[in-house]
């Protein structure tokens, strides 16, 4: 499908991209189609033994063992997806919950802020063992429906469900972890939805700016000090990545987390956009473009709330 | 929602319910606590949760386990999960009834042992949910929302 790229898309991206003719051409490229195991109700060898005897093909994820990619479109019509043994998830949406994977403990207490449909909630509980604490949260009261499906069929125990508006909430205790995957432009899905490009506009992209640096500093004030937030989004945007970043370093004491996950190619953040040059700590952010891994775009923060 | 833990009484309705329907070693749920909603939904929770439960208002949590009324009614979703740890009024269907049930249908049954009443639907040793059984048909209780139709089985 020939996809149709605005002009001031291109003439913001044509700057930041290393390879302009491979994003691009991945642009237009459909995604493959993602799962991961729910190791809550399944383990990922026998999971991975019954996908393959309905003669479906599948590929590892060199960064994820529970991850693998398939080219069969049907694999949502499997008795595995049913039984909410896979969950049918993009690649880059699966890293916000790995970056704190080894921090997390069967205890601890999570708030993810914008969880619907609950991909990052479920993927956690998974990592927590149905221990510990995760406070699902949603604005819109209509994407609690989808959220609240998820963690049934899921098999999480762990989670309470909240339709609050992040900007605001407060609860009389402090999260050891906050997950905040802020709404955003989408320009990383381009490749599953071709629609975010006929309502794309800059104008949109900074309102979405405005509402994430509210999300981020109230996220990080419902934090306890040594805690860590995982900001991410699913876009190219500077305004809606290093600057929000930006903006909570300014006004807040935290410190920022080097991102590694051993093969996944990132991209260190930009350096400076618009005249505005960042602070040299947003280089630990990273950005991840579709054409160097084969997936949608993305963007990652961990920042570690700085002990008084 | 406002959740509240169940009283001694209810606990034992369900746990009884649990042992005596489905032989059902309830020992497998002791790291959990079981909250009520005012609706008489019943909601598996681990400690965590049901501690914040009492402190403030969920939209919703999970595991719906089971409803409270005349008699207890499981949930498939709980059936799903714990089904595999029962050891008694077991339906395992063939293929052609499996692929039907996960769609919705009821489905007609003979040649099995369980009573009539709620039994588990067993596919190659996977519980795919709740059924109501009488008179050889299963009344099918999945929710209209997890029922889907399924090629690869």
């Amino acid at each position: 499908m020939k996809v149709t790229i605005p002009r001031r898309f291109r003439e913001r991206y044509n700057r930041m991209v290393d390879d302009r003719k491979r994003f691009y051409e991945y642009l237009e490229k459909p995604l493959p189609k993602a799962f991961r195991v729910n190791t809550l109700k399944a383990k990922t060898k026998n999971i991975i033994d019954r996908i393959q005897q309905h003669g479906i093909t599948i590929k590892k994820v060199p960064w994820y063992k529970d991850a693998f990619v398939t080219d069969e479109a049907k694999i949502g019509s499997t008795l595995e997806h049913f039984m909410g043994h896979i969950y049918i998830q993009e690649l880059v949406s699966m890293l916000p919950p790995i970056l704190i994977k080894k921090e997390i403990e069967n205890t601890s207490k999570v708030f993810d802020a914008c969880a619907s449909p609950g991909s990052k909630t479920t993927q956690l509980s998974a990592f927590m063992e149905n221990k510990g604490l995760i406070v699902a949260n949603d604005v819109k009261f209509e994407r609690i429906k989808i959220l609240k499906h998820n963690i049934e069929k899921l098999g999480c125990m762990n989670v309470a469900v909240t339709n609050k508006d992040a900007r605001f909430i407060k609860f009389g205790f402090l999260f050891d972890f906050v997950i905040l995957d802020a709404p955003c432009s989408s320009e990383g899905t381009i490749r599953k939805n071709w629609n975010i490009l006929t309502r794309w506009s800059e104008r949109n992209i900074h309102s979405l700016s405005r509402i994430q640096k509210q999300l981020i500093i109230n996220c990080f004030d419902m934090m306890k000090p040594g805690g860590i937030l995982v900001y991410s989004t699913c876009t190219f945007a500077p305004e809606e990545n290093e600057e929000v970043i930006q903006c909570l370093i300014e006004k807040r004491n935290c410190r920022l987390e080097r991102i590694k996950i051993k093969g996944l190619k990132t991209s260190p953040a930009i350096e400076n956009w618009r005249g505005i040059k960042f602070n040299d700590e947003i280089q630990k952010t990273v950005r991840i473009w579709p054409h160097h891994n084969n997936t949608g775009g993305f963007f990652l923060a961990k920042i570690r709330k700085v002990e008084q | 929602m406002i959740l509240r833990g169940l009283k001694k009484k209810e606990t034992d309705e369900i746990i009884n319910f649990l042992k005596e329907r489905f032989d059902f070693p309830t020992n497998v749920l002791n790291e959990f606590e079981l909250m009520v909603n005012p609706k008489g939904k019943v909601f598996l929770v681990n400690p965590y949760v049901a501690q914040f439960a009492r402190e403030y208002t969920l939209t919703t949590t999970s595991l719906p386990f089971a409803r409270l009324g005349k008699h207890v009614k499981p949930t498939s979703m709980m059936i799903q999960m714990f089904g595999m740890h029962a050891r008694r009024n077991i339906l395992n269907v063939n293929k052609e009834n499996a692929k039907k049930f996960m769609e919705g249908e009821d489905i007609k049954v003979n040649n099995h042992s369980c009573e009539n009443g709620y039994v588990i639907i067993s596919y190659k040793g996977h519980a795919l949910g709740c059924g109501l059984l009488s008179k050889g048909y299963v009344k099918n209780m999945i929710p209209k929302a997890k029922r889907m139709v399924v090629e690869f089985l």
